[in-house]
């Protein structure tokens, strides 16, 4: 099971959204963190065949992207899209079965199954315009997983979940990963922090680091620091530094930042995470101030 | 095959959970029902007097005319002209006063009416006084004015069919822009006209006839209505990822969506043009089926019955329908937004009858004739102008059935890669 991205491109007018991007995933969770705009949902459109790259081209298995077969192993949950307002939540599922080819018995036992998964069973007969965000969003993982996809991608999938189905999500991508592709794109660094085994980092249009999280986090190990100082020492340092954390108290400001060594001697350093280093890449310096 | 009429099945749901479906079938509807009634109500009955109503007029009416119905032969004619001639020799049939002599409606029920068709293509046809009415450049009125058939005698029976031969053969000869092609077209047409002709009450196929250029247009505008959402609602719904991104997406998916469109225009077409036959037969009498269609309009070539002239006219409108729904379809998946699709469509209907093009610039005026508001008008399929093709002539029937249908073939292709190539982004 091979998915590999080759040279893709997207170029729009005056921008390029997806820069030169070549990866190879193989079984597993693959977290994929970037700012707005860093081009995670132009990437994954053009990995699921709904955008034409300006060059390179996707492959799994040797299928290209274009190909009927290709489409018949994805699962696709898009970042912003529609719903039947109509439709009851049984029917959507069942009629996105159908387009994925799922003969109707199936269709409606698999559709069953799936609700049950989201915890939307009991709304199963309810139209989709009653549902809140978080209802419609759980009911778009469902749709992703009808046909029991090899390559599943999920774009801003925990977007507007409830910490309760959050836990129950990861939990569940986790389980997928065993044998499927999973990517998943997130602004939640503590989504991907669990359950991701490797994590790609984009930036810009193109992916600037990718490896487990051990191997991204020794980037910035022992680079991070905590102090407790005056609000004009956190002044300055957050104007030389990328912060990651900081907290007005009484008369001291307590400040978390990234930096190359100790500038000041109360600082001491402490374990990094990767949301230390999703700020350290995205924040410019002395924005925080 | 399955999981495509499963797909269908879902596109039909979808189409009709959308509250604007079921508008517009419901007032499609409501025009039907009103052309029913306005059938009805707006033509003047000659045994509309006093207390008798509407209806039971109409009915008087038609049985005075059905005392008649059988063969137009040469017995039929002489009476027609026999009946006429006693009525303008007696006064009593007429009211006189200083305006001239004004016909009783009493008199018209008992010596015209009943052979009222006859009379009326004699009128036609004998008409040979056009200048006796102006003089000097002076219009004069004239309500007492000598008729045609005022002048036959009941010898002159026996040239009935002749004279509407020789009158017709003069009156196609004479039209200035046909080719030569077409005119012998209308000749051989109207050698395999069948004489003599039945005499009947018509009105139920007359009606048809008559408002089927307005069925046709609320039949279209609803279905514009109906199926212009098929593809851009997807886009509007932002739907179009998840379907473009499913096996079946840019396949089954769009020719499900094409099929739930093209039958939902065919079965609107089909039901509501022969409700509405059934309906006018049902309400003016279902008589009249073996009338030539030159009882309607003697300067008619075209060798059909009235029951024939309104099946072709229900078989053109399903096939214009039938485009019409596709190129809707065309709009939906390339025009995107659901708004412009509507106002595509709407052009597409209302835009050529913006224009009044001349006959004398034949090509301009046939591309005119092939929109789809004007080719279900009975004017445009039964016209004198045909459709040369090369070098063959064809009637506009005849013509639209094969445009339309070339054009839905032609058409689908389009929609399909125009679906399936939409990007997202
Ligand atoms: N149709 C378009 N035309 C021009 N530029 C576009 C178009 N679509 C996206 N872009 C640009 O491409 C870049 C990448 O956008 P993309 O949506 O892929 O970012 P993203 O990483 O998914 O961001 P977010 O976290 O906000 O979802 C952005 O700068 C965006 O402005
Ligand atoms: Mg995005």
């Amino acid at each position: 099971m091979e998915l590999t991205i080759d040279r893709l491109t997207k170029q729009y007018q005056n921008k390029i959204a997806v820069d030169r991007i070549s990866l190879t995933l193989t079984r597993g969770v693959y977290g994929l963190l970037g700012a707005n705009g860093a081009g995670k949902t132009t990437l994954m459109r053009m990995m699921c065949g709904i955008l034409r790259p300006t060059s390179g081209e996707v492959k799994f298995n040797g299928i290209d992207v274009n190909h009927e077969d290709y489409r018949d192993v994805l699962g696709y949950l898009p970042q912003y899209f529609g719903y039947y307002p109509e439709f009851t939540a049984m029917e959507f599922l069942c009629y996105m079965a159908s387009l994925k080819g799922l003969p109707k018995q199936r269709a409606k036992e698999k559709s069953t199954e799936l609700l049950e998964l989201v915890s939307l069973f009991d709304m199963a007969k309810r139209k989709i315009k009653t549902f809140s965000g978080g209802m419609k969003q759980r009911l778009g993982i469902a749709q992703a997983m009808l046909n029991n996809p090899k390559i599943l991608i999920l774009d801003e999938p925990t977007a507007g979940l409830d910490p309760k189905e959050r836990v129950r999500f990861r939990n569940l991508i986790s389980q997928l990963g065993i044998d499927r592709i999973v990517l998943l794109s997130t602004h939640i660094v503590t989504d991907i922090e669990n359950i991701a085994e490797t994590i790609l980092i984009m930036k810009d249009g193109q992916l600037i680091h990718k490896g487990s999280l051990e191997d991204i986090i020794k980037i910035i190990e022992g680079k991070v620091f905590e102090c407790s100082v005056d609000s004009k020492t956190a002044k300055k340092l957050s104007n030389l530094y990328p912060i990651i954390n900081l907290r007005e108290g009484k008369d001291k400001t307590f400040i978390r930042f990234v930096c190359d060594e100790n500038p000041c001697e109360n600082a001491i350093s402490v374990r990094a995470t990767l949301e230390d280093l999703y700020l350290y890449y995205f924040s410019e310096v002395g924005e925080n101030a | 095959m399955h999981s495509f009429f499963d797909i269908v099945g879902f596109e039909y749901k979808k189409m009709f959970k959308r509250k604007s479906t079921m508008v517009s079938l419901f007032l499609l509807v409501i025009i039907v029902v009103l052309f029913n009634i306005v059938s009805v109500t707006s033509t003047s009955y000659w045994h509309l007097t006093g207390g008798t109503s509407t209806f039971e007029a109409m009915k008087l009416d038609k049985e005075v005319i059905r005392s008649k119905a059988g063969v137009m032969d040469e017995v039929f004619i002489k009476e027609a002209i026999e009946q006429n001639t006693i009525m303008i020799n007696d006064d009593e049939n007429y009211l006189i006063n200083e305006y001239g002599r004004h016909l009783k409606s009493d008199a018209y029920i008992k010596y015209v009416l009943p052979y009222k068709k006859a009379v009326d293509i004699i009128n036609n046809v004998y008409e040979k006084n056009t200048g006796e009415l102006s003089t000097d450049g002076f219009q004069v009125f004239n309500p007492g004015r000598v008729k045609p058939i005022d002048t036959l005698t009941v010898n002159d029976a026996k040239s009935f069919y002749a004279s509407i031969n020789r009158a017709l053969v003069v009156y196609i000869t004479g039209l200035a822009n046909l080719s030569q092609n077409e005119k012998e077209k209308h000749f051989d047409m109207l050698s395999e006209v069948t004489t003599p002709y039945y005499n009947d009450h018509y009105d139920g196929y007359l009606y048809f006839n008559k408002y089927l250029e307005v069925i046709a247009l609320a039949i279209m505008i609803a279905i514009a209505f109906c199926i212009s959402p098929v593809f851009a609602h997807e886009y509007y719904l932002k739907t179009d990822q998840i379907i473009l991104s499913s096996k079946y997406g840019k396949s089954k998916a769009i020719f499900a969506k094409l099929f739930t469109g093209v039958t939902f225009s065919v079965a609107v077409s089909v039901v509501v043009l022969f409700y509405f036959l059934l309906s006018m037969l049902s309400i003016h009498g279902i008589n009249g089926a073996n009338m030539a269609i030159q009882t309607i309009n003697v300067y008619s070539t075209y060798p059909l019955t009235l029951l024939q002239a309104s099946l072709i006219g229900i078989n053109v409108t399903i096939f214009i329908t039938l485009f019409f729904g596709i190129l809707t379809m065309l709009f939906s998946a390339w025009l995107k937004s659901p708004f412009l699709v509507i106002t595509a469509s709407f052009l597409l209907l209302f835009a050529p009858g913006l224009f009044n093009v001349s006959p004398k610039t034949r090509l301009l005026y046939q591309l005119f004739q092939i929109f789809p508001a004007k080719a279900t008008q009975y004017s445009n399929i039964y016209s004198n102008y045909l459709f040369e093709v090369l070098g063959s002539v064809y009637t506009p029937a005849t013509f639209y059935i094969v445009f339309a249908s070339i054009g839905s073939l032609l058409t689908i292709p389009f929609i399909k890669y125009t679906f399936k190539n939409h990007q997202i982004g």
